[in-house]
């Protein structure tokens, strides 16, 4: 499957764009990103732990944190990215959606069944944003390297179920 | 400190500022982050520490040069270890601003960008702020 993916992109010769697929395939094998959030005195970048759940971007904060206070009913950039130094290349990937706080219970049991991070002080991390994304694109760094090559194995991943 | 950014189980420490300088003099490759007309955008860049500003290179036709010619601007850098979930991460929240070429430093302090391609303009973010924070194994 990794392999399609990775001629597939060759294929449609454009050697610095990931294809929708791979984007998707990098952000499911990752768990930090960075969360961008507009504020009216300028952009804020904050990293977070994250989940993919469907085709949304899942992550807990406090709702006295930046990303509390602006992400909700916002758009919001989540960026992932590896970088090689002794080959000055890298990769990177934005998914891009307006923000929603996950309120019912139903969806945040949802969300808790295919992602409990380690427990957490009730009452301080207790806000679930989710990101939708409408935007997913992701970009080759430097040289060009296909970074679903050296995507690391693992199973079990957060949860698709799409 | 106040219980916000709390990206993981574990413990937050600040990072003064002049740590904060050591890492972004050390590193090479960044996120710039500004506003379009869509919302945040969020990009690696490479880049240079120039005394305490951030020094971008990039092509005078590209997105960032168009909307950082003079606008709010922040940077950042880390790095995580997945493996003992610990890790840094240090924002420069700030201005963006062109350097005019009389304003650049010697090219071994200039940024070297990874990519091929015309990064004939150079890019200057002023901050008003810099934190980081060191996050330790729960």
């Amino acid at each position: 499957m990794l392999e399609h993916m990775t001629t597939t992109a060759q294929l449609m010769g454009q050697p610095f764009e990931i294809p929708e697929e791979e984007c998707r395939a990098l952000l499911r094998a990752g768990s930090v990103a960075r969360a961008a959030v507009s504020t009216p005195v300028g952009p804020h970048i904050v990293p977070v732990n994250y989940a993919v759940v469907g085709d949304s971007i899942v992550f807990r904060t406090s709702p006295y944190s930046v990303l509390g206070s602006h992400a909700r009913g916002a758009i919001v950039a989540i960026e992932i990215d590896r970088f090689d130094y002794e080959h000055q290349r890298g990769w990177s990937v934005v998914a891009r959606g307006r923000a929603d706080q996950v309120t019912k219970a139903e969806d945040r049991n949802e969300i808790r069944r295919v992602w409990e991070p380690v427990a957490w002080a009730a009452g301080e991390r207790n806000l679930y944003i989710r990101v939708p994304w409408s935007e997913l694109t992701g970009r080759r760094l430097g040289r060009g390297w296909d970074p679903v090559e050296d995507l690391p194995i693992q199973g079990g991943l957060s949860g698709s179920t799409s | 400190m106040s219980p916000d950014e709390r990206w993981f189980p574990g413990h937050l420490r600040e990072i003064g500022t002049a740590e904060c300088l050591e890492l972004l003099a050390t590193h090479e490759v960044g996120r710039v982050a500004y506003s379009d007309d869509h919302g945040p955008v969020v990009l690696p860049v490479n880049y240079a520490l120039d005394h305490d500003t951030i020094l971008i290179q990039t092509s005078p036709h590209s997105a960032l040069a168009q909307r950082l010619r003079d606008a709010p601007a922040s940077f950042q850098i880390d790095d995580y270890d997945d493996y003992s979930q610990s890790g840094w991460s240090v924002l420069v929240r700030g201005h963006a601003s062109y350097v005019d070429a009389d304003d650049l430093p010697d090219d071994r302090a200039r940024p070297h960008a990874w990519a091929e391609g015309q990064r004939t303009l150079h890019l200057r973010i002023v901050p008003t702020e810099i934190s980081g924070r060191r996050l330790l194994p729960a």
